[in-house]
């Protein structure tokens, strides 16, 4: 036998079980030290002493040695930057909300509704640099302008339009004099320092796609369209965009995003009656949210009236089933 | 609770993990039940703590105050029956995640018991 084949057998039987042996008994030390080192890096004090001691405690469980090595290496890899990323959202979410004007502040029985949002916010982000309109359409009473308020509170559309979202109400009794001092009230919104009245519709609209056209990405959210000419007088121009809703989707031309608003799904629907309520038996549960067609609107009347009954100290089950004899009443 | 920015396969798997009896579920615990790597696994306990679905809290100093201590998770009451509904719509039922880790059946091994020569 050579004096090589020697070398590597003595390498192969004596050195490196040892070698291995020692890498087995520094992983553990080393895994912990890597851990300490990812909790560090989390961001805030807080966290680092959150995780530190929870990913500690967990590495315990973690069987073997270099498995543990291993498993502190996932949670570098993948768990640090996206825990990091999400608290600086976070950040920045507070930050948005702080600077939110009192009326994107929705109150506490809305129920969200997460499909129809994050249709409408998909939509936003991808075409709000080519001047699409985003129509949300549908019968009275099923959430269009709650929607509308939910999307405009919406962290990222709030970070999309850098906090520039414009509520425009709008309705049936609006008329053209109304309607050149909306268009004039949004223009004063956008540029506060330079305040200006006008009486004539096709000015002001004028001059707000001149101002639209070479500011920045802005969103316009024009509740409760009833006719053409108000919806002209709010023109997209520029990098804006528009939100309008309407029952009347025909209303508007050019590049459009239709956003339908339907009845809402069961535990949406469920979540809304019961808000702030004790439970109900869930037969008379049932039986509300079926003669309520599950529309948002009756829903909120429904939970109102329940809630006052339940502030005046009546028997839940009772002031159910008499709501739900008005509501069969109704129907016929 | 609050909406659920981004809901997916492993975020539906997390909250089936966390839908069992089992009250004393930690970081790892949840990532064997769920099936998925503990490096997914913090990201979503995190929003879904955020969101307000679930709670989490300290284990009791009941080792004398030696070592570092687990943090469970656990469902909050609206979180359940926002988890029961979720799960519900995506996937037609709640599978029960808490046997499955017992019975072995997961991707991951079973400390000292798959592995017989580990020390526990």
């Amino acid at each position: 036998m050579s004096l090589g084949a020697i070398l590597v057998l003595v390498l192969m039987v004596v050195l490196l079980p040892l070698v291995l042996n020692e890498a087995g008994e520094l992983a553990p030390w080393l895994a912990k030290r890597l851990l300490c080192w990812a909790a560090a890096r989390l961001g805030t004090a807080e966290a680092c002493e959150r995780y530190g001691e929870e990913w500690l405690a967990n590495l315990d469980h973690v069987p073997g040695k270099i498995t543990k090595l291993i498993w502190v290496s996932g949670l570098v890899v993948i768990s640090v930057p996206r825990l990091r990323r999400q608290a600086r959202r976070r950040q920045r979410a507070i930050r948005a909300a702080r600077g939110l004007p009192a009326r994107w502040l929705l109150p506490p029985w809305v129920v969200d509704r997460p499909a129809e949002v994050n249709q409408i916010v998909t939509g936003l982000y991808r075409t709000a640099d080519s001047g699409i309109t985003t129509v949300v359409h549908g019968a009275g009473g099923f959430g269009k302008t709650t929607v509308a308020r939910i999307v405009g509170a919406d962290w990222r559309v709030v970070r999309r339009f850098r906090s520039r979202v414009y509520w425009v109400p709008l309705g049936r009794e609006v008329g053209p004099h109304a309607l050149a001092a909306l268009v004039s009230g949004l223009i004063s919104q956008i540029q506060p320092d330079r305040p200006v009245v006008f009486t004539d519709v096709r000015r002001a609209s004028e001059c707000l796609a001149s101002i639209l056209e070479d500011g920045p990405r802005r969103l316009l959210i024009l509740d409760d369209v009833r006719s053409y000419e108000q919806l002209a007088a709010f023109p997209i121009a520029g990098r804006s965009a528009r939100l309008v809703t309407t029952r009347n989707p025909s209303l508007v031309d050019g590049r459009v995003q239709l956003v339908n608003i339907d009845q809402m799904s069961e535990c949406q629907a469920r979540a809304l009656l019961m808000a702030g309520l004790p439970p109900l038996p869930p037969v008379i549960a049932g039986e509300l949210l079926g003669e309520t067609g599950r529309c948002p609107w009756l829903l909120r009347k429904a939970n109102k009236t329940l809630t006052e009954q339940a502030l005046s100290g009546s028997d839940m089950v009772v002031a159910a089933d008499d709501l739900l004899g008005q509501l069969r009443r109704r129907r016929r | 609770v609050d909406r659920l920015s981004r809901v997916t396969e492993a975020t539906l798997d997390v909250l089936e993990a966390l839908m069992g009896p089992d009250d004393e579920l930690y970081g790892y615990k949840i990532a064997v039940r769920s099936g998925r790597k503990t490096g997914v696994i913090y990201p979503i306990l995190d929003r879904l703590e955020d969101a307000g679905w679930i709670e989490s809290g300290w284990e009791r100093e009941e080792r004398g105050g030696r070592g570092p201590r687990r943090r469970f998770y656990r469902l909050s009451p609206d979180g359940l029956s926002a988890a029961r509904d979720l799960l519900t719509e995506r996937r037609g039922a709640v599978r029960q995640r808490g046997d499955r880790a017992a019975a072995g059946a997961r991707k991951g091994p079973v400390p000292g018991h798959f592995i017989p020569w580990v020390r526990r």
